[in-house]
């Protein structure tokens, strides 16, 4: 998780310093690195031709060097001041499907979504599909979202109870049972 | 069997009850992906992907290909409508098309826009017909040097042409390899990067991987947005009037070429082929002064284009077994899944079933034009729908989708590490396009660079000695080369960041 970590981070200082912007590209050349470390356990070249370490090795090499390339970009990008990756806008083009700047990103937002995702994936073999998707979907409409006591009922029921019925009767797609004994008995 | 005979009984398969069925249930659910926001054709069918697990492979290929190009119709509707651009291939018809409505002309525009997007696919699915039986003779000339050789063209086609930055697609290629190495190496049998884990000893499944990064990496990109919601307009008229149709007709035929062409390369995407169908109207169209404040032919023209260049994208990937866009690369991963190879061996091995699925297409497109323009009332009442309720009741079937393929729950764990991976991918600029390929195609090219090495002894130069491979090895060269220099006219070209868009 380490990469997702750092480069979270990166995300959320500005563009415009340089350092952040080296440390997706750091992660990755270190990603790289490892990549070749491992794959010289794996045989490079076996009597029949190349081994399973033969194409890591390859492809670790290159992510390296790519890494290292998008470095070197945005450093030298930065001496320069940001001109050199501005596009330019003065063609018709532009014109017709202009440049969508990022929108500002709202990290409580994303995580609430991430937390939420994984704390369902958590208890769904816990607790079973019904009980852990009903709370997602009320956490979701009535916390995140600030619908009306009905309408979130409505529709948690639906999306959870309902839609478990809907996949495992008529599309015959399991979904996750729960794994405690009690809700067992009650069919969760 | 004559191509003929082999499409008519493609038809009589593609006709039953429960063919006809998926195809309806594919298009209207494209066509309403299309419309919402937040999730394209490419997460679309990666989600429901699992859930085709029990269905014939014929049905399952029929109502997710149906997906892929209803979300084109979805798309034009809310970019008419609304001025929104449902998916970015639509984003062109929004200048004239929205134009059209605030004239009070929106049913005409929709009515035009269908029926071009009718022509258009029909026309790219008979050139479909016609070139499979001599492209997958071509197809099966090619050995595993040639073919290694040819998934680098794709590579350098995704990496160089689709992002602004070739370092940055070249990373996102080799990311998908890297992915797609996970688990038991394809000739050895020996475990890679699997940390010990059983799971991962079978590799990594595509599907929680393309709806991590399409469906929840978008998701999460948008969290928090706030997505407009202003009131459909009301549809006076829908049938054009003769004037609009002598107008459109040049430019559907013009829109019907350019599409066709422009789809049969891998990477270069619809919204492209969009982009091109407008700028040629505003070069060569009768009436090129009026575009821009509500010509016909600028709606014509692009729709008709994005609609052709996605059926003729179905052709690299029936007689080649190269994905032109992620959205096919996802459909490669439904061939797959079903125990089917796309390639050009697809023709002799499984006849029927392709043959089903082509007739399938010319099917799809008519539904689309049967079923859209009346209801198009009824689908702009979608977006009434709360964003929030909708993300929310998103979220619940992403968690399916993933968890569906293999009934486990780290594959949900994958999911969201994926979309994390995929906000930061939309961050950061890198294009998704060349990992969705690499991910799906990653086994076979490997397999395909150490059975060339096999047969050559180890001598590299098995790449440089056979024709058709030096070939392919030129023709990337080339791109990558161009698309070093040609970094600044991509700039003025502007082109769309990414083929997911």
């Amino acid at each position: 998780m380490s990469i997702t970590q750092n480069s979270e981070s990166a995300l959320r200082t500005p563009t415009g310093q340089a350092l952040p912007r080296l440390l997706f590209p750091a992660v990755l050349a270190a990603l790289g690195a490892w990549v070749v470390v491992s794959s010289t356990g794996m045989g490079f070249w076996v009597r029949l031709g190349p081994g399973p370490g033969f194409f890591p090795l390859v492809l670790g090499s290159l992510l390296v060097l790519l890494s290292l390339l998008w470095i070197g970009q945005e450093i030298r990008g930065g001496r320069h001041g940001a001109t050199s990756e501005e596009p330019d806008t003065s063609s018709v083009a532009d014109l017709i499907i202009p440049e969508e700047p990022h929108e500002p990103l709202r990290p409580k937002n994303i995580a609430a979504i991430v937390v939420s995702l994984a704390v369902l994936a958590a208890l769904m073999p816990l607790v079973g599909f019904q009980l852990s998707m009903l709370f997602f979907l009320v956490f979701h409409l009535r916390v995140m979202g600030r619908r009306r006591w009905l309408l979130t009922a409505l529709v948690s029921v639906v999306g959870s109870f309902g839609v478990f019925v809907l996949f495992t009767r008529v599309l015959t797609v399991n979904l996750p049972a729960a794994s405690i004994g009690f809700l067992q008995s009650l069919g969760f | 069997m004559n191509t003929f005979d082999s499409l008519m009984q493609g038809f009589s398969f593609a006709m039953t009850p429960e063919n006809l069925l998926y195809a309806l249930i594919g298009c209207l659910i494209g066509t309403a992906l299309g419309i919402l926001p937040g999730i394209g054709a490419t997460a679309g069918i990666a989600i429901l992907l699992p859930l085709t697990v029990g269905m014939e492979p014929a049905s399952a290929i029929i109502m997710l290909a149906a997906i892929f190009y209803g979300t084109a119709y979805g798309g034009t509707i809310t970019s008419v409508l609304l001025n929104i651009p449902g998916e970015g291939e639509s984003a062109i018809t929004c200048i004239d098309g929205y134009q059209m409505t605030r004239q009070g002309r929106a049913g005409v525009a929709l009515t035009t826009a269908g029926i071009g997007s009718f022509i258009g696919g029909t026309a790219a699915t008979l050139a479909l017909v016609i070139a499979a039986a001599p492209l997958s003779q071509l197809g099966l000339m090619i050995g595993p040097p040639e073919f290694f050789c040819l998934i680098l063209v794709g590579i350098a086609l995704l990496a160089g042409l689709v992002g602004r930055s070739l370092v940055k697609g070249l990373i996102s290629a080799v990311l998908g390899l890297l992915i797609a190495m996970i688990g038991i190496d394809p000739v050895a049998g020996a475990p890679r990067f699997t940390f010990g884990s059983e799971h991962l000893l079978d590799g990594i499944s595509i599907v929680p991987v393309l709806v991590g990064i399409f469906g929840l990496g978008e998701m999460l990109y948008n969290a928090g947005g706030t997505a407009a919601r202003p009131a459909a307009p009301r549809l006076r008229q829908l049938v054009p009037t003769g004037t609009d149709i002598r107008r459109a007709a040049p430019a559907i035929g013009r829109g019907t070429l350019i599409g066709s062409v422009i789809g049969l390369v891998p990477g270069v995407t619809s919204a492209i082929s969009s982009l091109l169908a407008y700028s040629t109207e505003r070069k060569v169209s009768r009436f090129r002064h009026e575009l821009g404040t509500g010509a016909i032919e600028g709606v014509a023209a692009p729709e008709t284009a994005n609609n052709s260049h996605s059926n003729a994208a179905f052709v690299p990937l029936f007689t080649l077994g190269i994905p032109a866009s992620p959205a096919i690369a996802v459909l490669a991963g439904a061939f797959l899944q079903n125990g089917i190879t796309p390639g050009p061996r697809l023709f002799v091995d499984n006849s029927a079933l392709i043959w089903t699925v082509i007739a399938s297409l010319f099917i799809g497109n008519a539904l689309l034009l049967l079923l859209n323009v009346p209801l198009v009332g009824l689908w702009t009442r979608l977006l009434a729908i709360p964003y929030s309720v909708l993300s929310a009741l998103i979220f619940g079937f992403i968690v399916i989708g993933s968890y569906a393929v293999n009934n486990s729950i780290i594959d949900v764990f994958i999911m969201i590490f994926f979309g994390i991976v995929g906000l930061i991918f939309r961050r950061l600029d890198i294009p998704l396009a060349p990992l969705v390929l690499t991910l799906v195609l990653g086994p076979v090219m490997e397999s395909a660079l150490r059975e060339s090495l096999q047969i050559s002894g180890g001598d590299f130069s098995v790449f440089t000695t056979r024709p058709i491979a030096l070939i392919f090895l030129i023709i990337a060269a080339v791109i990558l080369t161009g698309s070093i220099f040609g970094s600044k006219f991509k700039r003025k070209a502007h082109l769309p960041m990414d083929a997911a868009a």
